[in-house]
């Protein structure tokens, strides 16, 4: 296997995953669907982590049930994470880290995407801190990874690993589980529980992952 | 559940009754579904099709078990099935070479029915609990840099910080750790994965049960020594249970005359390491049934865990205390996987056996330290041979402690605080407070000892089967004084005295005697 094609698939579940956590509008449903079958039939270097079962499990609802519908999903998405009287699992990370000061949560996620040459749009409708937006922010990272595999830059491939490694340890590991868990309390059987589930068990395999690529990648540099 | 038996059981040596084995399964456990599978088992993995992987539990009777499971775990991972809910039964080692093929089936009956129990036990596992292990076949160069070989996951046990004792100071898994992989921090213990090997030691040591290991988890062990102690493998005969790594059943395969001159039917109990072995395992086989307990272990050198010392210390502790019990020590052994001679020997050795319980049912097996797991053992084991109970042992490897006072304690209660397993606790009942010791729960973890603001506690190593006996007693009460002024508790009368030896006849004393902290500050 190589790293780079490793790379992008990480890159392509942190994509769908953020996709999945956006209002279930028709026309991202029908796009997902596509992925779906295409990562269902390809699943690549994917097959080889350890969040495959559950990875598969979610693509199989998405393909064969109706939730991976239109209209089907809207209710639920609302009352999970928009409003609801028995309360809603929030989907930005500060209301999990520092509920009672969520600024510097802001500003330091607003700090690791400007050192990665990136800022939110001006229309953006969502926080920095938005489950998407570091989902998305993720699968970014694994882009440059795989980008610096390709063209064999090793050096350059090592450090983007160290910088997913932190913002894996400081920004995604830390409340994704406390998510996921949140949403398959209120809507145990349902399909965001299975997309919360399948980014929180990611987000903490893929760490350790990147750790031992890193110290492996480090060692051969070395050499 | 699915189970899927390999078709060359049936003739290899003696062979199994595979039709009456799939009968009695089915019979026994209507929800499962039987499948004798053609050809050899020597890569089960081919055997997960997508229609095998609609069960949620696989359990796989194979004639050799021998092969890594990466791949079988990988296979069933990409197929969406939890590895770790395939149970493996070796029944080439165990069951096909034993010599008749009535007492093989039989066997291999209550292997199953003991693998059926292990994988109801297993509940499920977390990210927390895989680790990812990159195997390079080539040295670490620039060449092999931008390729990655097939990512094993290992099985890591997980810490359930709600059960935690490490606020109370608690550090028996990091202490007994030999890979420095749990820490205390930030007031969580914490696992490192890089540096686990997962050989389940800390999983049976910790005192409160809050290290989980799914695959070989404390509940699913139990659960399987239950129906290994309560089958009829042995035909009225009391079988032997004989813990092993899975280097152990390709080296019961290699004995010479496997099964046949044994007087003791041996079943095994696969664990990823015998460090998970403690003395209330061994203790508690004994007197639940066994006849002895083998440990088939891997030597000093080859052992991946690095775990043998602790196995041959425990097996010598279990030695010594049945000795001190007038048992046989032989009951209890240690041989290596790799000297088929001595394993031979031990396999074969006449045990004579340790009386059973008298009357009423067998209790299940409880493997949980604060639950008194070794106590309750060696209680049941003196009072089925009708020892007595003034025996002592000294011994290093002893899990039990026995806490004694010198003078000077005040019956603050800091040590009932510190306390994992609860054996000190204190009770304050309207004018009177009382430090109680309960040595059964007792671990000698010594944790009691550098809180005692007084330096009056002590642990001692020791099993002490008469302190055993006499379960929770007091060790230190005492009056509390009251405040004249809301009747609130002032504080234990050898505290007040401990304050006077020290401040003396400083006027400050008669306030302290008087009042209750709150009532002092409101005084003018």
């Amino acid at each position: 296997m190589r790293l780079a094609d490793l790379a992008r698939c990480r890159q392509a579940a942190y994509r769908f995953l953020g996709e999945a956590l956006r209002p279930p509008e028709a026309e991202r449903l029908a796009t997902l669907r596509l992925v779906a079958e295409e990562l269902w039939q390809r699943p690549g270097p994917l097959a080889d982590l350890a969040v495959f079962p559950q990875w598969l499990d979610l693509l199989r609802r998405l393909l064969q049930s109706a939730e991976g519908k239109a209209g089907q999903l809207d209710e639920t998405y609302v009352r999970l994470f928009v409003a609801s009287s028995e309360g809603i699992c929030p989907q930005v990370a500060s209301q999990y880290l520092a509920p009672d000061a969520p600024a510097p949560v802001m500003a330091a996620l607003e700090g690791e995407y400007a050192r990665a040459g990136l800022a939110l749009s001006a229309n953006a409708t969502e926080p920095p801190d938005h489950v998407t937006v570091t989902l998305d922010f993720m699968a970014h990272l694994c882009a440059v990874e795989a980008d610096a595999w390709q063209r064999r830059h090793s050096a350059m491939a090592v450090a983007q690993l160290d910088r997913e490694a932190g913002f894996l340890q400081r920004y995604l590991g830390p409340w994704l589980p406390a998510f996921a868990r949140l949403v398959a309390a209120r809507d145990p059987d349902g399909f965001y529980a299975r997309v919360t589930e399948t980014a929180g068990t990611l987000a903490v395999h893929d760490l350790d992952i990147v750790t031992a690529l890193a110290a492996r990648s480090r060692e051969a540099e070395r050499r | 559940m699915t189970v899927y038996l390999c078709g060359d059981l049936g003739h290899r040596a003696g062979g199994l009754d595979l039709a009456a084995l799939a009968g009695w399964l089915t019979e026994r456990h209507p929800q499962t579904e039987v499948r004798v599978t053609p050809g050899p088992c020597d890569r089960p993995e081919r055997w997960l099709d997508r229609e095998g992987t609609r069960a949620d539990r696989l359990l796989l009777g194979l004639c050799a078990a021998d092969r890594d499971r990466a791949e079988l775990h990988a296979r069933a991972r990409r197929l969406g099935f939890d590895p770790l809910a395939i149970e493996v039964v070796d029944l080439g080692a165990t069951c096909a070479l034993t010599p008749a093929r009535a007492e093989a089936t039989r066997k291999a009956r209550a292997l199953f029915a003991a693998a059926l129990a292990r994988s109801r036990a297993y509940r499920a596992s977390g990210p927390e609990n895989a680790r990812p292990v990159f195997t390079w076949d080539q040295p670490v160069s620039r060449r092999s840099l931008f390729t990655l070989p097939p990512i094993r996951w290992e099985v890591v046990p997980s810490i359930r910080d709600e059960a935690c004792a490490v606020g109370r100071g608690c550090r028996a898994c990091a202490t007994l750790c030999p890979h420095g992989a749990l820490r205390a921090e930030g007031g969580r213990m914490v696992l490192s994965k890089t540096q686990c090997t997962g050989c389940g030691a800390c999983v049976s040591t910790c005192p409160v049960a809050a290290i989980d290991l799914p695959g070989a988890s404390l509940a699913q062990i139990e659960a399987q020594l239950d129906a290994l102690l309560g089958s009829d493998a042995a035909n009225g005969s009391r079988p032997g249970i004989l813990f092993l790594c899975h280097r152990g059943a390709p080296a019961l395969r290699r004995l010479p005359r496997p099964g046949a001159a044994h007087p003791i039917d041996w079943l095994p109990v696969e664990l990823p390491c015998l460090a998970m072995v403690t003395p209330a395992w061994i203790l508690q086989s004994l007197q639940l049934g066994a006849a002895a307990v083998g440990m088939l272990a891997c030597r000093r050198e080859e052992c991946r865990f690095g775990q043998r010392e602790t196995v041959e210390g425990r097996a010598g502790y279990c030695q010594a205390t049945l000795a001190a019990l007038d048992l046989s020590p032989d009951a209890v052994w240690v041989a290596d996987v790799t000297d088929e001679r001595g394993l031979a020997e031990a396999l074969s050795r006449p045990v004579p056996s340790v009386p059973l319980p008298v009357g009423g049912g067998r209790a299940g097996v409880d493997l949980r330290v604060d639950h008194g797991a070794t106590a309750n053992a060696l209680l049941g084991l003196a009072r089925q041979h009708g020892r007595t109970p003034a025996r002592a042992l000294d011994h290093a490897q002893s899990p039990l402690g026995v806490v004694t006072l010198s003078p000077g304690c005040t019956v603050c209660g800091a040590c009932a605080s510190a306390c994992p397993t609860a054996a000190l606790a204190l009770d304050q009942a309207d004018a009177a407070v009382t430090l109680s010791f309960d040595g059964t729960r007792c671990t000698g973890c010594g944790g009691c000892v550098p809180v005692c603001p007084e330096s009056v506690v002590h642990v001692d190593r020791h099993t002490d089967l008469a302190v055993l006996s006499r379960g929770q007693s007091v060790l230190r009460r005492d009056h509390v004084a009251r405040c004249e002024k809301c009747g609130g508790a002032v504080a234990t009368r050898a505290l007040l005295d401990r304050f006077a030896s020290i401040l003396g006849r400083d006027p400050v004393m008669s306030t302290i005697t008087r009042y209750c902290e709150a009532c002092r500050g409101s005084l003018s």
